[in-house]
């Protein structure tokens, strides 16, 4: 992933002067790949646009905490994916007894926009749900987002062999639903 | 391309973003992060909701310390019980611990008395959100 403007961006989010506007062109730069990230993992668009503002407002607080080691994009995928799991794990407290929350996400892939009635995808989502949360987090980043396993592991702390065994158990996984 | 009834493996299906975002949704969400960004500078009540689940956290471990203090060893389901459901259920909204994680602890940890509970709880919000996102990372 290219980072063409990490540094002045960068530079200009720590200093106080410029961070409002440098923070403006950092929503508008990650927007859609934050959104893609955290949908993929929330399903419900309401769900995604809840937990999307709270991911550029906890980076907006976090900002002095950045020191500029990682990657920016690799900051920013840790935080979205932090608060897609976090928000995944009080849904499944919210209904410990009143149902199984992936088959609420499955109901929200069956009404979703932008399937029309491909059902070859919806049955890919519904095999990728099949997968835990965090299993499913690097199956996206690896699939979806096409990332290599060494910026997945900076994203989620995982070793670079955990994540490949990760992702090739996951293709599995899913294939074999995809014959049932 | 296969018939889809014979797909089976990930390489067939032609890779697509499918979870889309509603047309215009992009447009507006800039103006909406930083509206909200702007109004947390304000008072934002947070820290009331904070609090609340506190104060429900407090009434729980209160209330089974009471029972405790009485004697007699309850079960967990006994202790739990005598709780109110608004207070286990507001417990629950802003703790991550589980039921069966609660459950466990009944059965193991000796419950602290309401003296050593309380003091410790003059935390700042920062404190609270600290200790919450330690139990987010460990859960």
């Amino acid at each position: 992933m290219k980072e063409i403007t990490k540094s002045t961006l960068l530079d200009s989010l720590k200093d106080p002067t410029s961070r409002q506007k440098a923070f403006t062109s950092l929503v508008s730069l990650y927007k859609s790949r934050v959104y893609g990230v955290v949908r993929k993992m929330v399903i419900d668009h309401d769900d995604a646009d809840d937990v999307v503002q709270e991911v550029f407002i906890k980076l907006w607080k976090e900002i002095d905490r950045y020191r500029g080691d990682s990657e920016l994009f690799t900051w920013i995928y840790r935080i979205a994916s932090n608060e897609a799991l976090q928000f995944l794990r009080k849904k499944k407290r919210r209904m410990l007894f009143s149902g199984d929350y992936r088959e609420v996400l499955a109901q929200h892939l069956d009404n979703a926009v932008g399937m029309d009635g491909d059902e070859i995808q919806l049955k890919l989502q519904k095999a990728i749900l099949t997968l835990p949360d965090k299993q499913r987090l690097i199956f996206n980043f690896k699939y979806y987002e096409e990332l290599k396993y060494e910026e997945i592991a900076a994203i989620t702390g995982t070793s670079v062999g955990g994540l490949k065994a990760s992702y090739h158990h996951a293709v599995k996984k899913i294939e074999n639903y995809l014959v049932k | 391309m296969k018939r889809e009834d014979h797909i089976s493996k990930l390489s067939e299906i032609p890779k697509k973003d499918v979870l889309n975002p509603p047309a215009g949704y992009m447009d507006s969400l800039d103006e909406r992060i930083l509206a909200k960004i702007d109004g947390q500078g304000q008072s934002t009540g947070k820290g009331f909701v904070w609090y609340g689940a506190v104060a429900a956290a407090v009434a729980l471990i209160f209330s089974l310390s009471m029972l405790l203090k009485e004697g007699e060893m309850a079960s967990p389901e006994e202790l739990l019980a005598e709780v109110s459901d608004t207070d286990i259920a507001h417990y629950l909204e802003y703790s991550d611990l589980s039921v069966y994680e609660i459950m466990d602890e009944l059965g193991t940890l000796e419950i602290e008395t309401e003296e050593s509970v309380l003091p410790e709880l003059d935390l700042s919000d920062e404190e609270l959100e600290m200790i919450m996102n330690k139990y987010d990372i460990s859960g």
